[in-house]
């Protein structure tokens, strides 16, 4: 009987399913576009430029506004049926769909959302660029390397351990996002449960439905699966992040 | 897992709270200490604030500590409150969540105090029954409500398009098809809302639940009610899904105020939320029509007391004074809903503001059109005549599911929903 | 790199930053708009200007905005000096120090960023509960200094974990203890993480709606993104635009905050002089 709430979730429940799926494709295309972005904003943000703390507080500032009314007031300007992008696409002759509001799009706009908020990762990245000793770009230059060879020959490895971090808990963060979709969906997970994410489904069971049973069964399904791809994280982390300990 | 189950949340945080109770030699009436929590907006904040000055000049001694915020976050709070065993002790509540905190006893029968202590003598009889859940007096009613159709009608005037004083369902389709144009539909789509498939249901002899809490209505109801809908978003007079979609239930989003929709499904007390969202001409109107009445009067909100409460007798004393005593529900005005006590209306309706007139006026109109109060609803009511038809709904307006299917589908979640 | 190139990078850069700013300006256009032009009229250019939703906000509450900010500070501060002092030596010992069970007890400290905070609220709601902290502002600050932050002690075991671990024998070879070359040779180097987690958590703090929300109860002790949504009823009315303002005046700390200190990882550290 204990084991009803696990029946439930594989058995009889199709919002379960579909939660999984969206919560998978945010995964899969967010963190590595939001995590290749941080990182080539940082490296642009890195060199010394003119008010570089401006750019970066410019640059910050969408991760600062995290789920404020601002933001959902702002994405439907820009994907909504009479959005920007909409009126941009006029111009070649294309009429575009309400792209927030439509189940198949929908969840673009969130992973867009996410890649958008990419404060975070560019501020640590910015932090491990700092504490890469400035001889080793003085040795590869000397060895004739390039922007671009030292790029991948002294910032990629020496960065390895920050990247690494950023990866899990970009995925982590993935697996458990909640704000975009609430305050995009107005915490419905809609249209047609496209943006039910998993943990806004788990805060719909338990908190809109009161089944809390099944919401913590619902989370601890979540542990298992988020702790797995750590844990395989950890296993390949030995072939390419490079500790200096 | 399943001894802390759906049922089980707030019966442990009632139980917590009895035990913290027994061990406490409480019980007096007088220097205790009350904790009062609403939800709402920064008038509502305010007038809340005098109404409890007003009582405690009236019962000094008794300390009033107010957990105020706004609707976002009320309920999590008041849920993990409830299950750690420390809920406040006056508890401003929501229809739709009343039966789940009645039914896991969470809440105070307040049937004992009427008449002795709670002065519910000038409500009417349904409107005192709308706080009752299985024949017990949970709930005190805060304010009175019933649906309203929003009308934005300096649109219908574009439309050079007459609403007029009542009409059918079939008649309000086709007064939507005259209403559509030029990127603004008639009505919104109403099929997801839960109060225009009761009033449609009711209008034909129809209701939500049966007494003892079964579905009262088929798979050909709300065949016929899809059906209905479909026609009216195919023929461009009702929003398309994707419209529809970005409406998301708050005011400020609604395809009234957004200019989207000529006519939204609402409730009356949300009148002046959206008059004071647009500078169009916003009208209230009642549902359409039918063979029997399809509207009734619902509470807005209700007062209700925790059962872990360690000063009840104060506790039932403060929801007293806020619903009878004329100098302490005075200072609360007519923002909450139409007062359902008729000396307070009396002495508040002169001081309202003019859209709160006009939901007196509307309120009064529909006096001898509306019906009874339907029956008490199950658990899960609200999550299947709110989330599981909007998402059903959606799923045909995309062309996810077919009528049949989305129908054969509903009843498939409201035998897992319903308990 | 040929000027024109540097000029095309800055341009582009300086794009970028102007996209990314929109909101803001939005939000600072709304806050000067009557509630009826709001939603009813989004654009960026307000039709009619009104000032006097700042004085409205500042005190719509009943008590001033200034106690809100002087609460979110206080807390966001303590939480600040908590998690730089606690999470460093959590991840100092994890990095370096060698310990039993210290692969298992750096999988359940990653595991504890894996839960969303919606099914662990109601268990800590309790515990503190029988601890009397609700109402205070303890369950928010006192956590902090135990090293509960995961995210920070996995951060920074990764920015010890890249330097060279021979500054730290070189430093043992000369007498000094684990403590000692915690405080004279990791937390120097580390300022860059240091750094990046007082920012991450003075902002994550201030931001926390939910968990001040559960905690505090009396608007004496209401914090600012508490008294935000006070503004809000999505039941009914709203004051939108007091909200609005008061949410604009709310990111001046944060903002500001975040431009004193990134500064601070910018200014660089040498690991050179060490590195013989």
């Amino acid at each position: 009987m204990g084991l009803d709430n696990y029946a439930r979730m594989l058995t009889d429940d199709p919002h379960f399913v579909n939660a999984v799926r969206v919560t998978l494709i945010y995964v899969v295309f967010s963190v590595p576009l939001s995590g290749a972005f941080a990182l080539l904003v940082a490296v642009l943000l890195n060199r010394p430029m003119r008010g570089t703390g401006v750019y970066r507080a410019a640059y910050y500032l969408p991760s600062l506004l995290g789920g404020s009314v601002a933001v959902a007031i702002l994405w439907r300007q820009i994907f909504g049926a009479d959005g920007l992008i909409n009126d941009g696409l006029r111009h070649f002759g294309i009429v575009g769909p309400s792209w927030i509001s439509t189940p198949q799009y929908a969840i673009y706009t969130l992973i867009v959302l996410h890649v958008w908020q990419f404060g975070s990762p560019m501020l640590i990245f910015l932090a491990g660029l700092k504490q890469i000793p400035a001889e080793l770009y003085d040795a590869a230059a000397v060895d004739g390397a390039g922007r671009v060879r030292a790029f991948f020959r002294v910032t990629l490895p020496m960065l390895s351990p920050i990247i690494f971090f950023n990866l899990v808990l970009q995925t982590v963060n993935a697996f458990k996002a909640f704000t975009p979709a609430f305050i995009i969906s107005g915490g419905t997970g809609g249209p047609a449960d496209s943006t039910l994410f998993y943990t806004l489904f788990i805060y719909q069971e338990g908190f809109g439905n009161f089944r809390m049973g099944y919401a913590s069964a619902l989370a601890w399904v979540l542990l298992l699966v988020t702790a797995a791809f750590t844990g395989l994280a950890f296993r390949s982390a030995r072939y390419w992040v490079h500790y200096a300990d | 897992m399943s001894t802390l189950s759906r049922r089980g949340f707030l019966q442990v945080g009632a139980a917590a709270a009895t035990l913290a109770l027994t061990g406490c030699a409480g019980g007096g009436s007088s220097g205790a200490s009350l904790q009062f929590a609403w939800w709402g907006s920064t008038a509502r904040h305010t007038a809340t604030q005098k109404a409890i000055d007003a009582f405690k000049k009236k019962k000094p001694g008794v300390q009033i500590k107010t957990q105020f915020s706004g609707w976002d976050g009320y309920w999590e709070k008041l849920a993990t409150q409830t299950a750690g065993g420390n809920a406040p002790d006056v508890i401003q509540m929501d229809y739709s969540y009343l039966g789940e905190y009645a039914r896991r006893g969470s809440l105070l029968d307040l049937g004992p105090y009427v008449g002795k202590g709670l002065d519910l003598s000038g409500f009417e009889p349904d409107v005192v029954n709308a706080g009752k859940i299985n024949g017990r007096q949970y709930a005190v009613n805060f304010g009175i409500n019933s649906m309203a159709l929003i009308v934005n009608k300096s649109l219908a005037a574009e439309r050079g398009v007459e609403i007029p004083g009542t009409f059918t369902w079939p008649e309000y389709g086709e007064l939507a098809k005259k209403l559509a144009g030029k990127g603004v539909f008639g009505t919104e789509d109403g099929a997801q809302d839960g109060g225009a498939l009761e009033n449609w249901l009711l209008e034909r002899g129809k209701m939500f639940f049966t007494p003892d809490g079964k579905l009262a209505y088929d798979e050909n109801d709300l065949k016929e009610w899809f059906t209905f809908w479909d026609g009216l978003r195919k023929a461009g007079a009702a929003t398309p899904p994707e419209v529809q979609a970005t409406a998301l239930g708050d005011v400020q989003n609604s395809l009234v105020a957004t200019r989207k929709a000529v006519m939204d499904f609402a409730w009356s007390n949300q009148l002046t939320a959206y008059m004071s969202l647009t500078k169009d001409e916003i009208g209230i109107h009642t549902f359409p029509t039918g063979d029997k009445p399809g509207q009734y009067y619902k509470p807005s909100m209700l007062l209700t007391v925790s059962a872990g409460s360690k000063a009840k007798d104060d506790a039932v004393a403060l929801v007293n004074a806020l619903v009878s005593d004329v100098d302490v529900a005075a200072q609360l005005g007519s923002e909450r809903g139409i007062p359902p006590a008729a000396a307070i209306r009396t002495a508040l309706r002169p001081k309202a503001s003019p859209s709160e007139q006009l939901v007196y006026g509307y309120i009064d109109s529909i006096k001898d059109k509306i019906g009874p109060l339907p029956p008490p609803q199950p658990l899960g009511a609200g999550e299947l005549h709110n989330k599981v038809l909007m998402n059903i709904n959606q799923q045909i307006g995309f062309g996810k599911l077919t009528i049949d299917q989305g129908v054969s589908r509903f009843f498939e979640e409201a035998g897992r929903v319903l308990k | 790199m040929p000027t024109s190139r540097r000029w095309a990078v800055h341009l582009l850069v300086v794009v970028g930053a102007l996209v990314m700013l929109y909101p803001l300006f939005w939000l600072i256009s709304a806050s000067f708009k009557p509630n009826d032009e709001i939603f009813a009229d989004p654009g960026l250019v307000p039709e009619t200007v009104v000032a006097d939703n700042y004085a409205t906000g500042w005190t719509a509450l009943g008590v001033p905005f200034s106690g809100f900010f002087a609460n979110s500070f206080l807390i966001a501060g303590a939480a600040v000096i908590g998690n730089v002092m606690s999470c460093s030596m959590a991840a100092y010992a994890f990095a370096r120090l060698s310990f039993r069970f210290r692969k298992l007890w750096f999988a359940i400290m990653m595991m504890s960023i894996m839960l969303p905070i919606h099914v662990l609220i109601v268990p800590q709601y309790t515990l503190f509960k029988y601890l009397g902290w609700i109402d205070t502002f303890l369950p928010l600050i006192v956590p902090k200094f135990l090293a509960v932050d995961g995210f920070f002690i996995f951060l920074m075991v990764q920015f010890i974990r890249s330097l060279p671990r021979e500054l730290d024998d070189a430093a043992r070879i000369d007498g000094c203890g684990p403590i000692l070359v915690y405080w004279q040779i990791i937390l120097p180097l580390s300022r860059p993480a240091l750094i990046t987690t007082a920012i991450f958590t003075f902002i994550w703090t201030w931001d926390d709606f939910f968990s001040q929300l559960v905690y505090l109860s009396d608007v004496s002790t209401y914090t600012v993104p508490l008294a935000l949504r006070a503004f809000l009823d999505s039941s009914g009315g709203s004051s939108w635009g007091p909200m609005l303002a008061m949410a604009v005046l709310s990111l001046v700390p944060i903002l500001g905050f975040f431009l004193i200190f990134q500064r601070r990882i910018t200014e660089g550290i040498s690991t050179t002089g060490l590195k013989g």
